[in-house]
């Protein structure tokens, strides 16, 4: 066998092993949260072990708190996901994860709202309208907002969208913390993500398709809307669950100006939690290994994981029914 | 073009009344630049109605560029700069005033690759028609079906109308559902650009037999680079070379006693 052909045979090998790291990474880290959340689930029969309880104060402290719980994860499970009450930090602790669901549904929710219409205007524009010249300096333009640390955007809400909206719109009605003004500055943070890619995408769509609905009398929207966004749409639906995922995961701006009380709402005006706020907060404080807090921090956070793989997986099927294939 | 030569010539074509060689289209000195590139430098011919207009030339010599002038689809292309008339029916199509979307509209087009919409069969042929005309369920199938079955493919596609992507046709079903399309919003002009480079033998045999059905109805010009097409398929020929036409008459006259040397030279094999 050649020198060549051994070093291609090595190069090869390099490469699958890194492919297979990035596999192993992922694996690891699932594996991690998975472990630390049936921890969490397992509080209720840690705190029924006396030789355990005896060298532990949390657990102590949770049999104090919750004596209805030791003994009985179920029970737990059932309160983690039907129950409206989150307070794990405090002494009357309750799991109920609802609350912190609510305030980043809702801020992401708000978030998309800005984002996905605003996005898509502005592709639309930059892809089938503008100039090349306009497009060469508006694009850069906007993805400058996406590398503005989102600290910055937090303090941006925080400062100025709320005192804003408290002296224009609603007055006193709105919270010095709350999900608006940190939904509002979220969307304009994911609003180049959901643009540029938009953008790239529509834009691979081929001349010919357009020139083929031009030649039937189509005017420049009708291509636009008719022909490019549904021969793009897979690229735009994936844009936006990328934008949904940031905005879901996104947690400085949520933990600076949506506040960090759980607050089971659907109001906007009012002060909420999300589950990254709430992981923030606890990590902030010195919270030590396999305590309550720590473990519940596990449990929000595989939940977090949890709804972002699933709206993946749902995304991907609604787009494959509804997409043009051109290629 | 006399009418009387004409009729002598081809006596068959005379059809409804209508007297052959009457010019629906006429091309009065068009120049066509490509920023400062002259794609066609003066260009003067007159389109019969109800004929078949076959463009031949070498490749570049502006062919193409000639026909996608005729319907104002150059402009689309950054930096092109057009001069000179398109008569249509009288009307200047680059006078003021004039809406290149109704031009497009009146005057049809199929490219040189087939181009079908990633959607259903039915929605590439009816894709014209929902955007000028807000018609029932029934008059849209009725139109559908009428247009597939002039372009010759409504029986190899009316059981899956609606599930076939217009994708995963064959090669010559794409064209001929991209004729479909076109003359379902019934154009008076179809232009063909060389709608059968991309086509084997026998899909290419279709689409000469539909177009010799379509002249009834229709004036087509087709851009060829296929000389023996050009003579088997048009009634006139122009002949392009360099942007500027150096002949153009009825296809017989210009196969076999073309008057000039260049025109002898190209059909002859010598060169192009």
């Amino acid at each position: 066998m050649g020198r060549g052909r051994r070093a291609e045979r090595w190069l090869e090998r390099a490469l699958a092993a890194s492919a297979l790291l990035s596999v192993v990474v992922t694996v690891a880290i699932v594996a991690a949260l998975a472990f630390e959340t049936v921890q969490f689930f397992r509080l209720p029969l840690d705190a029924a072990n006396p030789r355990l309880v005896s060298v532990r104060a949390d657990l102590q402290r949770f049999r104090e708190a919750r004596p209805d719980l030791v003994g009985r994860p179920r029970e737990l499970v059932r309160e983690f996901f039907t129950e409206t009450t989150w307070s794990p930090l405090y002494s009357n602790k309750r799991f109920g994860v609802l609350p912190l669901v609510a305030g980043t549904v809702l801020t992401s929710t708000i978030a998309l709202g800005v984002a996905v219409p605003l996005g898509l205007l502005a592709a639309v524009y930059l892809s089938e309208f503008a100039p090349d010249s306009v497009r060469a300096r508006v694009k850069p333009a906007l993805e400058v907002l996406a590398g503005i640390p989102t600290i910055v955007y937090g303090y941006f809400a925080l400062t100025f969208v709320t005192p804003f909206l408290q002296d224009h719109v609603f007055g006193s009605a709105l919270a010095g913390q709350n999900a608006l003004s940190a939904g509002l500055v979220m969307g304009i943070m994911i609003l180049p993500l959901v643009s540029s890619l938009s953008e790239d995408v529509m834009r691979a769509v081929p001349l010919d398709l357009r020139y083929g609905a031009y030649a039937l009398g189509a005017t420049r929207m009708e291509v636009a809307v008719r022909v490019v966004v549904p021969a793009a749409l897979s690229g735009i639906a994936a844009a936006c669950v990328l934008a949904l995922s940031r905005a879901v995961g996104e947690t400085m701006i949520v933990a600076l100006a949506a506040g960090q009380s759980p607050n089971w709402t659907a109001n906007p005006l009012e002060t909420v939690e999300t589950i990254t706020a709430f992981i923030v907060q606890v990590s902030l404080g010195d919270t030590p290994y396999g305590s309550v807090e720590y473990r519940t921090l596990f449990a929000v956070g595989m939940l977090l994981f949890a709804g972002t793989f699933v709206m993946n997986v749902l995304s991907v099927r609604v787009v494959q029914r509804f997409r043009e294939r051109y290629l | 073009m006399d009418a009387a030569v004409e009729a002598r010539l081809r006596p068959e074509v005379v059809h409804r009344g209508v007297a052959p060689g009457i010019p629906v289209l006429g091309v009065e000195d068009l120049r066509v630049w490509y920023g400062a590139q002259p794609a066609l430098r003066g260009v003067t011919l007159e389109i019969p109605e109800r004929r078949i207009t076959a463009v031949i030339g070498p490749s570049g010599c502006g062919k193409s560029t000639l026909v996608r002038a005729i319907n104002r689809m150059n402009e689309l292309i950054p930096g092109v700069r057009t001069e000179g008339r398109v008569l249509f029916r009288g009307q200047d199509l680059y006078g003021p005033g004039v809406d290149p979307v109704e031009v497009r509209l009146r005057i049809g087009m199929v490219f040189q690759k087939p181009n079908p919409f990633p959607k259903s069969v039915y929605e590439n042929v009816a894709f014209g028609l929902r955007l000028h005309r807000r018609l029932g369920r029934r008059e849209l199938d009725e139109r559908v079906e009428r247009a597939l079955r002039q372009a010759a493919l409504w029986d190899e596609v009316k059981d899956d109308l609606h599930r076939k992507s217009g994708l995963e046709l064959s090669g010559g079903q794409q064209q001929r559902l991209c004729i479909a399309r076109a003359l379902a919003v019934e154009p008076e002009v179809l232009l063909l650009d060389e709608p059968c480079s991309a086509l084997d033998p026998i899909s290419t045999a279709r689409i000469e037999a539909l177009m010799e059905g379509l002249k009834r109805d229709y004036t087509l010009v087709i851009v060829t680079h296929n000389m023996q097409q050009a003579a088997r398929v048009s009634d006139f020929t122009a002949f392009l070379l360099d942007g500027e036409l150096v002949e153009f008459g009825p296809t017989e006259e210009v196969f076999t006693r073309p008057r000039d040397r260049r025109t002898e030279d190209y059909i002859t094999g010598r060169f192009g």
